[in-house]
């Protein structure tokens, strides 16, 4: 491998996604940036995984990270200089517990019987990591056959075993931190204006779901969903329409935010309504996503933001876009952006140690094995900035997940693709969150689902939230149908540390950190990306004051090659439509036309 | 005969870094050629439409824009490729070697849907120097160890079977391109692009 | 900093295009020259088929040249002796003008070449036309282009007219606001039902036209429809139906007073419904004016409420006038 440079503007630790566009900013306005994981992969906590990746990864967050013997770099200090040793963090992901629902029903079968362990390395000898296939079970497994018994192929009927599962592996691509997009969203709008959008391709969200008397409900909120819903009677259509229509009104004059509205607490405001209890919980749970005790005004708010997400690509569309692939693949494409404008990444490299100059008060260079790499500003997330940097001012989110591979759809709607469901929780704003997808996303293979929720943790994220999936689901048995079953999940807890007035304000900036670093939040539990768009927005107009954010990027078309004289440029072939003659030109080249006859 | 809808190649080139991948795309589609390493930046992937018999398709070909040279390709790179193309430098026989690692990262991250018939191109470049270390024949076995690859020759340079190679490269390409459900029932993806301008009305509350 | 990135200003982007336009209407001019030149001599060779297809790929409206066409595949097809490849060539054009119609979805002359590739074809695939179909009225619900081939497609391909009746229910579900697809009902439905259209099944046109005006009154296209049932309930004499209706379109204007299409549809019911004219409605208020509908006599109220409607709407004063002289 080459060596890398020895001189950047920007070194980022982290691929991470805020990371990743602060990396992609400062290339696209010429800045020699340097993008260092110490990851083999791509996205920090923001991470999507295949299905066997996952749970090597998950596993190995369980194992406390070895503490690196201090390489001596003292030769690479300058006079004056000083070292700081990164912070330490303990694993943001804690409390794992994989859960392999599948009941290994004994069923006949004629067809010889083979020791599982070796069916399963033969059929994924390809997979990469080899470590771990030989001791496929989690650390706390239930229901998991563990010894070489005979080991069943399903015949005549449709028979998971979690091998079956497992051999598709590749085919799942599992978020960490899964999220969704408003179609209006400052995000959505970034990857437009931007043309990072040319990397991307969505799936509109399809259901919006509620959870009523033990059933799943569709949320009426367009005009075709509330004409078509079988569980409001017709005058009961009309009041929802009617409460639609003012919210509609509300929020295009702008006035969504007027404190007028009373009772001041929406449960009560909801009151005043009298309208069906159905309607009410769609409002509280999925639309305005907030509780009884949210204030009328927030809640309006939110209401307004929903419905004019609604109907942007079609008049019945929800509000939402699930991207395709996940949301993994963010990192990637601005880490791709930064590559493409002279970035480096790279990856399975880590920064052990920072080079302070003598008035510690800038990092002149970053130490990354043996070499010394000179930065004149330096992006990292919280949780690697040695504790005398931050001071006090520390809030730790903590965010309890499941990913669930599940065998049937429990949207009502037909076909279901991908769906967005949300609990509300007492004393809990952000709720139990939910998002079911479909193979249609390219996230898991034809014939499985895979589910996300999370909620805030209040103990173990098992403890959280298998209470909800037990709500929704049957563990797997094949003799049950009409239900729908899990197959598997994973639990964990997902941490992340932010300050508390993050430093866009600088008065509030911790004290002791070096005036030319600047910190990264890891993911919350929101269910949009316009967080991280606005924290690394702010950080990167504190590192480069007046450059332009993420200018777009030019089509290949645009872009002048050295010495080229543009005599090849290749119209679209919209324009070349658009360049033919329309037919009077042609027309009148020809004598007056004849026939149409022939009809 | 295949359905007459425009279709789209997704086309990436892999390689160790120098063997000319950028010089190649260039050269094909811009008919230019820089001796000056990395000369342009801000070109993520090229277009051309060609001819594969009567139909017309459009390239699109992706760099690796410099990140294999610290193994930073991530798997978003490879996705829906529809060939990949595999190029080393006949005066370098350390990249040619590299061609197994190349070819196998590429089946794992883009786990494309069919591995054994998977289209690839391997193109020998540089053989406008004098100072060649992989014979044909050698690349030639390789290639067909794999599964038949085709294998060409190349020079960025001098335009030497450039235009033959990526020929070659839409015709199997497109070959792969299965007739896709004409009718899906669901509806297809959505493509963010900056003049969509969403439904005026908004919700149709 | 070597390799920076130069980009085309717009003006150089705006002259590249010019310059490419330019050439293609040179050699649009020069092909199409052509091809007419072809055309006088009577050349019917079917190698003058590929430069038809490349002029019309950008053009769908050059009905001259879709004439050329068919006179050179006519020819073809006549010195076909198997029905195959008389059905291959025919396949090759029904390939050609989808990619046209993805285009130009409202070319006449491409959906007119489409409806006489299918007659010239041995085993036409009706079902795929109308997957067609479908998937154009997905993209656009009111292109009266297809739904004219759609018709075309049913009585040609003998499709079976309850699916046809699936279809439109599926459209309606997906918007209600749909002119065509309700008038598809009207349409299909005496076509099913040549003697009087079954109960069970008015009960369930009902359900779908009510969902959609309690959702939205204003929807025209659903009062539309609506008065084409009330015609085929009055026609079967079904009156348990009406008078369900009746009853919900009052409550319906009981929510809604002031909302003109539904006191419209409320004063045509009752008109149509003589007997019904007595039971108006309990209080309401109208105008501001808080009224006893059980003390009021139908007539008054009918009366009143298209004094109303006529002073909202005077262009219609006619009309409205004329509902008056009806009671």
């Amino acid at each position: 491998m080459e060596d890398l440079p020895t001189e950047f503007d920007l070194v980022v630790l982290g691929t991470g996604l805020p990371e990743s566009i602060i990396a992609a900013a400062a290339s696209r306005v010429d800045k020699a940036v340097l993008q260092l994981d110490s990851n083999a992969f791509y996205g920090r906590d923001w991470a999507g995984f295949r299905l066997q990746d996952l749970r090597d990864f998950l596993r190995s967050c369980e194992v406390p990270a070895a503490d690196v013997d201090a390489r001596d770099v003292s030769h690479l200090l300058q006079a004056g200089e000083c070292l700081v040793t990164l912070g330490r963090p303990t694993n943001s992901i804690s409390n794992v517990e994989e859960v392999i629902y599948i009941k290994d029903d004994v069923v006949e079968t004629d067809i010889a019987p083979q020791p599982r362990q070796e069916r399963y390395r033969r059929r994924s000898e390809r997979h990469t990591s080899g470590s771990s296939t030989g001791s496929s079970t989690g650390p706390s497994p239930v229901n998991t056959p563990v010894d070489d018994e005979a080991f069943p192929l399903p015949v005549g009927r449709k028979q998971f075993t979690f091998d079956d599962v497992l051999l598709q592996s590749r085919k799942f691509s599992l978020d960490l931190a899964p999220k969704l997009f408003w179609t209006t969203d400052a995000f959505v709008n970034l990857l437009k204006t931007s043309n990072i959008s040319r990397y991307t391709s969505f799936r509109l969200v399809h259901s919006v779901a509620t959870f009523l008397d033990g059933r799943i409900v569709e949320v009426p909120f367009s005009r075709s969903a509330i004409s078509n819903h079988t569980d409001l009677s017709a005058l009961d259509k009309r009041k929802v329409m009617k409460f639609m229509q003012a919210c509609m009104e509300r929020a295009a004059n702008g006035d969504a935010n007027a404190a007028d509205l009373t009772p001041a607490r929406f449960g009560d405001y909801l009151d005043t309504l009298k309208i069906p209890i159905l309607t009410r919980r769609s409002i509280v749970n999925a639309i305005a996503m907030c509780t009884e005790d949210t204030s009328t005004a927030k809640a309006f708010t939110r209401i307004s933001r929903f419905l004019l997400a609604c109907g942007y690509y079609d008049k019945s569309s929800s509000p939402f876009l699930f991207s395709i692939f996940g949301c993994g693949e963010y990192p990637q494409y601005f880490a791709r952006i930064s590559a493409v404008f002279g970035g480096i990444q790279c990856l399975n490299r880590g920064v052990e140690v920072f080079v302070l100059d003598s008035t510690k008060s800038q990092v002149v260079a970053v130490i990354t094995g043996a070499s010394r790499i000179a930065c004149k500003r330096l992006v990292i997330p919280v949780e690697y900035a040695p504790v005398e940097w931050l001071g006090g001012g520390l809030t730790e989110r903590n965010i309890s997940r499941a990913i669930l591979i599940t065998d049937t759809s429990i949207f009502p709607k037909r076909p279901s693709d991908v769906g967005f469901m949300r609990f509300a929780k007492d004393g809990d704003e952000l709720g139990v969150m939910l998002i079911e997808a479909s193979y249609v996303t390219e996230i898991c293979p034809n014939g499985y689902f895979v589910v996300y929720l999370w909620t805030t943790a209040v103990t173990t994220a098992r403890a959280d939230l298998e209470p909800y999936v037990m709500k929704l689901f049957e563990p797997y048995r094949a003799d049950r149908t009409g239900v729908a079953k899990v197959l598997w999940a994973s639990f964990f807890n997902h941490k992340s540390i932010r300050l508390a007035t993050r430093d866009a304000d600088q008065s509030n900036r911790p004290t002791q950190l070096p005036a030319n670093v600047k910190l990264v939040s890891g993911p919350s539990g929101s269910l949009d990306y316009e967080d991280v768009l606005k924290e690394s927005e702010e950080l990167f107009a504190m590192l480069y004051p007046g450059e332009v954010f993420l200018p777009r990027v030019p089509d290949p078309e645009e872009i002048i090659m050295d010495g080229c004289d543009g005599s090849t440029v290749a119209a679209s072939p919209e324009e070349e439509a658009a360049t033919a003659p329309s037919q009077p030109e042609a027309s009148a080249l020809i004598p007056a036309n004849d026939e149409e006859g022939d009809e | 005969m295949a359905s007459r809808k425009k279709v789209l190649l997704k086309v990436i080139i892999l390689g160790d870094s120098g063997v000319g991948k950028t010089s190649l795309m260039n050269q094909y589609v811009n008919k230019k050629f820089s001796n000056q390493y990395k000369a342009t930046i801000g070109a993520d992937f090229l277009t051309k439409e060609v001819a594969v018999d009567d139909r017309l398709v459009t390239m699109q070909i992706w760099d690796t824009a410099g990140q294999e040279r610290f193994q930073s390709l991530g798997v978003a790179f490879y996705r829906g490729a529809d060939c990949c193309v595999l190029v080393f430098d006949v005066n370098n026989a350390q990249s040619f070697k590299s061609l197994d690692s190349w070819r196998d990262e590429f089946l794992i991250q883009a786990s494309p849907r069919d591995p054994e018939n998977f289209p690839f191109v391997v193109l020998g470049n540089k053989i406008d120097l004098d100072t060649r270390a992989v014979t044909t024949a050698r690349a030639q076995s390789w290639c067909q160890s794999k599964g038949n690859i085709p294998y060409f020759e190349t020079s960025a340079k001098e335009n030497i079977n450039v235009e033959q190679a990526f020929q070659t490269i839409a015709r199997n390409a497109l070959a792969q391109e299965s007739e896709a459900d004409l009718y899906p029932e669901f509806p297809d993806q959505i493509k963010i692009t900056a003049d969509h301008k969403g439904k005026s009305d908004g919700c149709a509350c | 900093m070597h390799g920076r990135l130069k980009v085309r200003s717009p003006e150089e982007q705006q002259e590249l295009v010019r310059k490419e336009k330019e050439k293609k209407l040179h050699s649009f001019q020069k092909a199409w020259g052509h091809l007419v030149d072809q055309r006088a001599k009577g050349n019917l060779s079917s190698e003058l088929l590929v430069p038809t297809e490349s002029l019309l790929t950008n053009v769908s409206d050059l009905y001259s040249l879709w004439n050329y066409r068919r006179e050179i595949l006519l020819n073809d097809l006549a010195s076909c002796d198997e029905d195959g490849k008389k059905d291959a060539i025919c396949h090759y054009e029904l390939c050609f003008t989808e990619s046209c119609l993805l285009r130009d979805p409202k070319s006449y002359s491409t959906w007119h070449h489409r409806r006489w590739t299918l007659l010239q074809m041995v085993h036409p695939d009706w079902q795929k036309e109308l997957g067609l179909c479908d998937q154009a009225l997905r993209m656009d619900e009111r292109n009266f282009h297809c739904w004219g081939y759609r018709r075309f497609v049913v009585e040609k391909g003998s499709v079976p007219l309850d699916s046809e009746l699936a279809f439109s229910t599926k459209l309606i579900k997906e918007n209600f606001s749909n002119y065509s697809s309700w008038h598809y009902r009207t349409t299909l439905l005496p076509l099913l039902f040549p003697q009087a259209i079954p109960e069970a099944q008015i009960q369930e046109e009902l359900k779908l036209v009510l969902n959609a005006v309690f959702t939205d009154p204003n929807d025209q296209s659903a009062w539309f429809y609506s008065q084409f049932l009330v015609d085929q309930i009055r026609k079967a004499d079904y009156t348990e139906v009406m008078r369900k209706l009746v009853e919900n379109v009052k409550e319906l204007w009981e929510e809604e007073p002031e909302n003109a299409w539904v006191l419209h549809a409320y004063v045509k019911l009752l008109l149509t419904n003589r007997d019904l004219l007595d039971t108006v409605g309990k209080e309401f208020i109208m105008d501001g004016i808080k009224m006893d509908g059980i003390k009021m006599d139908g007539k008054e109220f009918v009366s009143i409420a298209v004094g109303k409607l006529s002073a909202q709407d005077p262009l219609r004063s006619g009309y409205y006038h004329s509902l008056k002289s009806q009671i």
